[in-house]
């Protein structure tokens, strides 16, 4: 008895895989984006809705809850705006997302260092996603706070207002750092790769 | 671009649907062949039976991902097999329980004798046992290349998958052959 023999003649122990097992694997790859992408669709209908009632709806019923002209302005302006920055994000993701995939298409393997390569692509798609996808927001908040500003006449306002701006500010933040841990984690993946080669002769 | 098969009918057909028919029929063709030493090499990378399962998984995957860019400049057997080992280490490296500063190469790996203290014991399983020990205390450039061997592979071909010449993966099989020796008691090659 040799090693060969003794490693070759283990019995086999794993289910055959199949051809449709392993395609419907391979589509894991990109339900990050797929997931970010229905979640952005959502959030544009959801502000198109939002903004088509509030910009359509019959104009008496503004005045009913006692809201002044200038303020209806502001919310469907802050509408308009949301909507808008909902669609730029979504339209980013999906440019991005099809930019990963034609590029993993036409590299898939030409050399092994082709899924860093990949990895290197989410890695840029997360840590850059606060400069695409947190301003386009700001003009919203902008119209919000300023709107609120200016046409609040209720007590409170200033604290209304600072909470409303620390809110805001906290949600970007919290973006920001989900973004930058996500991009952490394939930077984590990338320095393990890095080490194979630090490794070989 | 996409690097279409070498299949002279597929390359008349460039639809991307015959690119991805030849792959189907390149996978299906290397899972048949390949398929039982892959079993065998994710058994060399990852001990725990499920990840172990995973791992195997990720592998087909990969492989499967790649023979779209397969263009027949090497053998199928030696795409399978970067793929595959490439797949692997990423996984191995992965787990965070894994310190490549402990690894050993195989010059520095120290000799594993042999401890059998009968040899009607279960012999098979037993140095199945100590040979999956050797392999998981080598780093993964050397561990690539004991494997191949174990598979029968030449120097040749084990350059040609891991990237180095015939001549300094034919030294590495000499200590591989000697480590093996003093594992099962054989006669080392010369």
């Amino acid at each position: 008895m040799n090693g060969n023999t003794v490693w070759q003649s283990q019995t086999r122990e794993s289910p055959r895989i199949s051809l449709q097992y392993v395609r419907r694997q391979a589509e894991r790859l990109n339900s990050d984006i797929r997931r970010e992408l229905r979640f952005g669709y959502f959030g544009t209908v959801m502000c198109a809705l939002g903004w088509g009632f509030l910009t359509f709806a019959p104009a008496p019923g503004w005045s009913t809850v006692g809201v002044s002209a200038p303020v209806v302005l502001v919310v469907q302006l802050t509408a308009l705006l949301s909507l808008l920055a909902c669609g730029y994000i979504t339209l980013q993701i999906h440019r991005r997302g099809k930019l990963q995939r034609a590029a993993e298409h036409e590299q898939v393997m030409q050399s092994l260092h082709a899924y860093r390569t990949a990895l290197e692509r989410r890695r840029d798609h997360y840590s850059s996603a606060w400069r695409w996808s947190l301003w386009p927001v700001i003009p919203g908040v902008v119209v919000v706070l300023g709107g609120d500003w200016l046409f609040d006449e209720r007590p409170g306002k200033w604290l209304r207002l600072s909470l409303a701006a620390v809110v805001c500010a906290l949600a970007f933040l919290l973006g920001a750092w989900v973004s930058f841990r996500k991009g952490e984690e394939y930077q984590r993946e990338i320095d393990a790769l890095k080490s194979l080669d630090e490794n070989s002769p | 671009m996409i690097a279409l098969p070498s299949n002279p009918d597929l390359l008349a057909a460039s639809a991307p649907e015959a690119a991805e028919t030849a792959r189907d029929e390149r996978y299906l063709e290397a899972a048949a062949l390949y398929g039982a030493p892959l079993e065998r090499m994710a058994r060399a990378y990852e001990a725990d039976p499920s990840r172990r399962q995973d791992l195997l998984q990720d592998v087909h995957v990969a492989i499967w991902h790649s023979l779209l860019a397969f263009d027949g400049r090497c053998s199928l057997r030696t795409w399978v097999y970067r793929v595959a080992h490439y797949t692997a280490t990423k996984h191995m490296l992965a787990n965070r329980r894994v310190r490549l500063h402990e690894m050993h190469t195989l010059d520095d790996i120290p000799d594993i004798e042999d401890d059998r203290d009968s040899p009607a014991a279960d012999l098979e399983a037993d140095s199945l046992r100590r040979l999956l020990t050797l392999i998981e205390r080598l780093k993964p450039l050397d561990r690539q290349v004991i494997l191949m061997y174990l598979e029968d592979f030449s120097a040749e071909a084990i350059g040609d998958v891991v990237g180095l010449s015939a001549s300094n993966i034919a030294t590495k099989i000499h200590r591989v052959k000697k480590l093996l020796a003093s594992m099962f008691h054989e006669r080392s090659a010369p």
